[in-house]
């Protein structure tokens, strides 16, 4: 190890100690900007979430796995650790600049292919040095792997931490990358030795510079030919502002939020639900108010109107770049309500005559959670008697393919199973609307309520309503709706609409990747719950009449908790979402409570007298059982503390099982990186597989019983090895 | 004929029933051609014009300027003509996969029978590849991948006749693909005393389009942009053609209107609109109606902002400087470029709204307020 000689001073095993810690503050800190600069610059559904992190957890795996030992041994922790920085930087750059230099257009569908390329590419690039110097810290620390394990858990935690609470909120994403660059590389230089090393840190620091100062200019660039007025990253999203002429349209993460003027979209989203009910006095409109919809429901002299906004960032650019459009907001009649709209709904005691749901389509688990039964059941609940719901989904008016159909059905069958009345409004969008009373869709009588309200509309006209609302039209969308085979509910805790719109986003491209999608959601049950079952098992089964057999023995332990983690902690954290809404703090306080519990767990295995025997893995392989049991059974709770007990008791059980399955492993054969390696191989499997597959197609309630059953497999399988 | 709103209602009323009237209409005796379609169930087969026989068994397609030339089993861009053994066949003959009734103001044909209902059908494929397509989930599909209904030619003007639709309207994706069952039907059409509207990107060869012109009775073309390079990108496809077809079909009986969607930033630029009016003025004279569209962002670009609206004004204003008698602007109901102007006295002779007929100032073909002729189907 040629620049951490032995030695027993404080500061030298502090020294030795700080790059595991820093390890772990910048795997997370880079991952979490990543993964955010990934949905600013591109197109990112559940499906894109889950490569991007796959890839991440893989590059880290096969990193850990396939590093060579004479690395740690050529090489100082700066001379690896530098470079590393400077590649982030690099790599942050080319994600920016990725549609500019493969010819497509600011905004552009990328597509499939390409997005996983890209996906793979950057997070290989990066997550794969930083698996390799978590086995190169192991050697640097002569080999004690569960400290460096620690601390590296411990360093996640405060990189989750920092950059959630500290930089996110307060810097945008390039910004807080030149701030993690410039903590890190300040901490490297502090504690060495040598002045060459110091002097390393300068390129470093230059290079991460320029992502603060070329912030705003490289966005400009990348939206070449369109102007880019402004640019904000806020703690949900990017937002960013073009203007064309007369007209301003606002960005979150490269998704057209809403344009200004745009009196087309502001009139399909309020005039159909507005004229259901022209004495509304009563309003609620969740999202999408500053387009115009604001000012048209303020038409009604007699309305009041409740309006509720996620981001407030979104608000402030409005104020600065249309003035009078948001003056709107300071109107008596006009409250605004910057919270998760799902939290407001929840707890809110008022009660509405209409209430509008101006969001985008459910491309997201995030997004997903405004179109589930069990949110249709709340709104019912805060609509007076004959209170109607309505919402805007983007559709087709000359043709409804099969696809398109089987999301629509979904917002249907779902919409009916709380409300009497479902009608939904053919063309380009389809309006859905819902109530216990009646609903009007013959544009006699709305072209007759439009004439007596005084609309001064452009688009909803009675012009323009035959056509629109014309028998025909109203047939063909309802015959594709209803004769869809086997429409599904759209659930909390089994969202299938957001796997129906991957569908419809996949096709634009025309590539395998439909194919693939299609098949998966004709796949039955067996393939995708009792086929890894019995996978396990069988393999479970060898090993177990293989009596030698100790590789499988150490390592299928290590596997299975990476992959339970990653599974439960993306299920909860969704049922979290769908529960209590989504609040930016909590999410990331969610994380840190499960990456403090890894440490924790892992300290005080470390610490048993038993940390080598296969008895105390079979111990907390059962804690694991009885914590998901009790995960399957608090998933839908509505107390918070809940879910932060959950998580950390999951990592606790998971840094314990990490400590223990790779001090037998050790204690068998001396390979740092493998126990490791195969802990994020497991992570690996399941962030490409829960969210994009398994949580859409089998719902929570199936995949934690897998869970449950998988690990009791598992704990059964080290009774036998233990008894063996 | 002015289509009043009780017209429209009454149409739009009748459509409601269409689809069960269909399956009354398939006692109707089926062509020679249709027969052969029906043979498939999803894909038609029905061999293809316009092609060569090439040695080993390939073709190549003189359909279109693309030329493919295809080995056996290969299909040609489009993705519904396939050669078979050395023969080439049309996939689509019969199978329309969107049938609706619209007014022929949403096509857009503002000089074409004002106010008429047209009775639109489209099958599977295009010729070309617009990242901006509003129909892409049937133009970018091949034949298979979508929901078709099987409307022989004779069914097709049936049904049309049935719902006093005096236009059928070949649209939405692109007809020059499914150029067989488009001919076949326009002449069945004929037979009924209905006219035919060809709605197309004008990426056609000129043989098939003389016989096309032949046949039908108006065509509206898409002018994507006045330069190769965004043809390029964002279409693939090739102007030239584009221009030689607007050419062809000016000389000849057939009326024509030309659509060019305004995308802002990409094909906005006011000195290409002047050269590409000033060519309309010089190849084609002034009086074929030019239509600046507003972009509503679709398919690919579907997050690009849309048409400042001044930018279509401007645009407009270009045009009419150039000395073009009819620049009208769409997707904008309301405005005033909507409506028709005589070119000699300046007041509106048609007036609309969206694609409602207000009022019409026309005597025959003339302008009731100075007896100018005002070019166009009347009537």
């Amino acid at each position: 190890m040629p620049s951490l000689p032995a030695g027993h001073s404080w500061s030298l095993e502090l020294r030795r100690n700080s790059y595991a810690f820093l390890l772990g503050f910048m795997a997370t800190s880079f991952q979490i900007l990543i993964l955010r600069e990934f949905e600013a610059s591109l197109f990112a559904n559940e499906l894109v979430y889950g490569l991007v992190l796959a890839f991440w957890l893989l590059g880290s795996s096969l990193g850990s796995w396939l590093i060579k030992k004479n690395i740690s041994a050529r090489f100082s922790p700066e001379s690896l650790y530098y470079p590393v920085l400077g590649l982030a930087v690099i790599l942050l750059a080319w994600l920016r600049f990725f549609r500019l230099l493969s010819g497509y257009l600011p905004a552009e569908a990328a597509g499939f292919w390409p997005v996983l390329l890209i996906s793979f590419l950057i997070s290989i690039f990066l997550s794969f040095p930083l698996g390799a110097l978590f086995v190169c810290n192991v050697h640097w620390l002569n080999g004690r792997l569960l400290t460096v394990y620690q601390l590296e858990s411990l360093g996640s935690a405060a990189g989750g931490l920092v950059v959630y609470l500290f930089l996110i909120p307060y810097f945008s994403n390039w910004q807080a990358a030149t701030v993690v660059i410039l903590l890190i590389s300040v901490t490297i230089a502090a504690f060495s030795s040598s002045r060459k090393a110091r002097v390393a840190a300068l390129p470093v620091l230059l290079l991460a510079s320029s992502l603060w100062f070329f912030d705003f200019p490289a966005q400009k660039l990348a939206w070449q030919p369109f102007e880019l007025v402004a640019s904000k990253d806020s703690i949900y999203s990017r937002l960013q502002v073009i203007k064309s002429q007369e007209q301003f349209s606002f960005y979150t993460n490269n998704l057209l939020a809403f344009n200004y003027p745009d009196p087309q979209l502001a009139e399909e989203s309020v005039c159909f639900s507005l004229l259901q009910r022209p004495e509304a006095k009563n309003i609620l409109l969740i999202g999408g108010g500053l387009n115009g919809s604001l000012e048209l429901l303020l038409t009604y002299p007699e309305a009041r109107i409740d309006y509720v906004e996620l981001d407030p960032e979104i608000i402030k650019l409005s104020r600065r770049y249309l003035p009078e459009a948001s003056a709107i907001l300071d109107q008596a009649r006009v409250t605004t309500r910057i919270e998760d709209g799902r939290r407001f709904i929840g707890q809110t005691s008022r009660r509405y005559e209409l209430i509008i749901s101006n969001l985008p389509e459910p491309s997201s688990a995030q997004i997903n959670r405004f179109y589930t039964v069990e949110f249709f059941a709340v709104i019912k609940e805060r609509l007076v008697p004959g209170g109607v719901f309505s919402f805007v989904v983007p559709s087709s008016g000359n043709y409804i393919s099969d696809e398109q159909a089987s999301l629509l059905a979904t917002f249907y069958y779902s919409l009916k199973s709380v409300f009497s009345r479902v009608t939904v409004i053919p063309g380009d969008n389809n309006i859905f609307l819902a109530s216990e009373g009646p609903v009007e869709d013959s544009d006699q009588a709305l072209s007759e309520r439009w004439q007596q309200a005084g609309l001064k509309t452009t688009f909803f006209r009675p012009e323009l309503l035959p056509d629109r609302l014309s028998p025909a039209k109203k047939q063909y969308l309802m015959d594709r709706i209803q004769t869809v085979k086997e429409p599904r509910l759209n659930h909390d805790s089994h969202p299938i609409s957001y796997f129906f719109s991957a569908l419809l986003w996949s096709k634009q491209f025309k590539g395998p990747e439909l194919k693939v999608l299609s098949q998966l959601l004709k796949v039955k049950r067996f393939w995708l719950f009792d086929f890894p079952l019995l996978l396990v098992l069988l393999i479970m089964v060898i090993s177990s009449l293989r009596k030698k057999d100790r590789l499988v023995q150490y390592l299928l332990p290590l596997w299975l908790m990476g992959f339970t983690t990653m599974v439960t902690e993306i299920g909860l954290i969704l049922a979290f979402q769908s529960k209590l809404g989504f609040i930016y703090g909590k999410i990331s306080l969610l994380f840190t409570m499960f990456m403090f519990g890894l440490y924790s767990g892992s300290k005080l295995a470390q610490k048993s007298p038993a940390r080598g025997s296969l008895k105390l893995l079979a111990a907390i392989q059962a804690g694991f059982v009885l914590l998901l049991a009790a995960s399957q059974l608090a998933k839908s709770s509505e107390i918070e503390a809940v879910y932060y007990l959950l998580l950390l008791t999951m990592g606790v059980l998971g840094g314990a099982i990490f400590s223990v399955g790779n001090t037998l492993l050790l204690n068998w054969r001396t390979s740092y990186g493998l126990g490791y390696a195969l802990d994020l191989f497991g992570s690996f499997l399941g962030a490409l597989l829960a969210s994009s597959v398994f949580i859409p197609l089998l719902g929570l309630d199936l995949l934690f019983l897998l869970l449950i059953l998988l690990n009791s497999f598992g704990l059964i399988y080290l009774l036998v090895k233990d008894l063996a | 004929m002015k289509m009043n709103r009780r017209n429209f209602i009454k149409t739009a009323a009748a459509g409601s029933s269409w689809l069960l009237t269909l399956n009354q209409l398939k006692g109707v005796e089926l062509l020679p051609a249709a027969r052969a379609a029906v043979a498939g169930t999803n894909l038609s087969r029905l061999e293809a014009r316009y092609y060569d026989r090439l040695p080993d068994r390939e073709i190549k397609c003189r359909l279109c300027p693309r030329f493919c030339q295809l080995g056996d089993k290969e299909r040609g861009f489009c993705g519904v003509r396939e050669n078979q053994d050395g023969k080439y066949y049309t996939l689509v003959y019969g199978q329309a996969a969107s049938y609706n009734i619209d007014p022929i103001e949403k096509k857009p044909l503002f000089h074409f029978l004002p106010g008429a209902m047209a009775f639109s059908i489209a099958t599977a494929g295009c010729n070309v590849a617009c990242k901006f397509c509003q129909n892409w989930e049937i133009s970018q599909m091949r034949p298979e991948q979508v929901k078709s209904r099987h409307l022989p030619p004779e069914v097709v003007a049936e049904t049309a006749a049935s719902y006093n639709c005096p236009v059928i309207a070949y649209t939405y994706s692109e007809p020059v693909i499914f150029y067989e069952y488009m001919y076949d039907t326009s002449l069945q059409a004929r037979r009924k005393n209905l006219r035919n509207a060809v709605i197309t990107n004008g990426f056609i060869n000129p043989e098939p389009l003389a016989e096309l012109i032949e046949a039908v009775e108006a065509i509206k073309i898409d002018l994507k942009a006045f330069n190769q390079d965004f043809y390029t990108n964002y279409v693939r496809g090739e102007l030239n053609p584009v221009l030689e077809s607007i050419k062809q079909i000016a000389r000849s009986k057939v009326w024509l209107e030309i659509v060019y969607l305004v995308i802002p930033t990409l094909n906005d630029k006011p000195e290409e609109i002047r050269q590409m009016a000033r060519w309309l003025a010089a190849e084609i004279g002034p009086d074929y109606p030019l239509h600046f569209s507003r972009f509503q962002p679709m398919y690919l670009i579907k997050n690009l902002p849309p048409t400042p609206v001044s930018t279509l004004e401007r645009l407009r204003d270009i045009a009419l400087q150039e000395g073009l008698h009819y620049v009208y602007l769409g997707n904008i109901p309301g405005h005033p470029g909507e409506n028709t102007y005589c070119p000699n006295c300046g007041q509106p002779v048609i007036e609309r709204y969206g694609y409602t007929i207000k009022k019409i100032n026309l005597s025959g073909n003339k302008c009731r307020h100075c007896q100018q002729v005002i070019p166009g189907v009347w009537s």
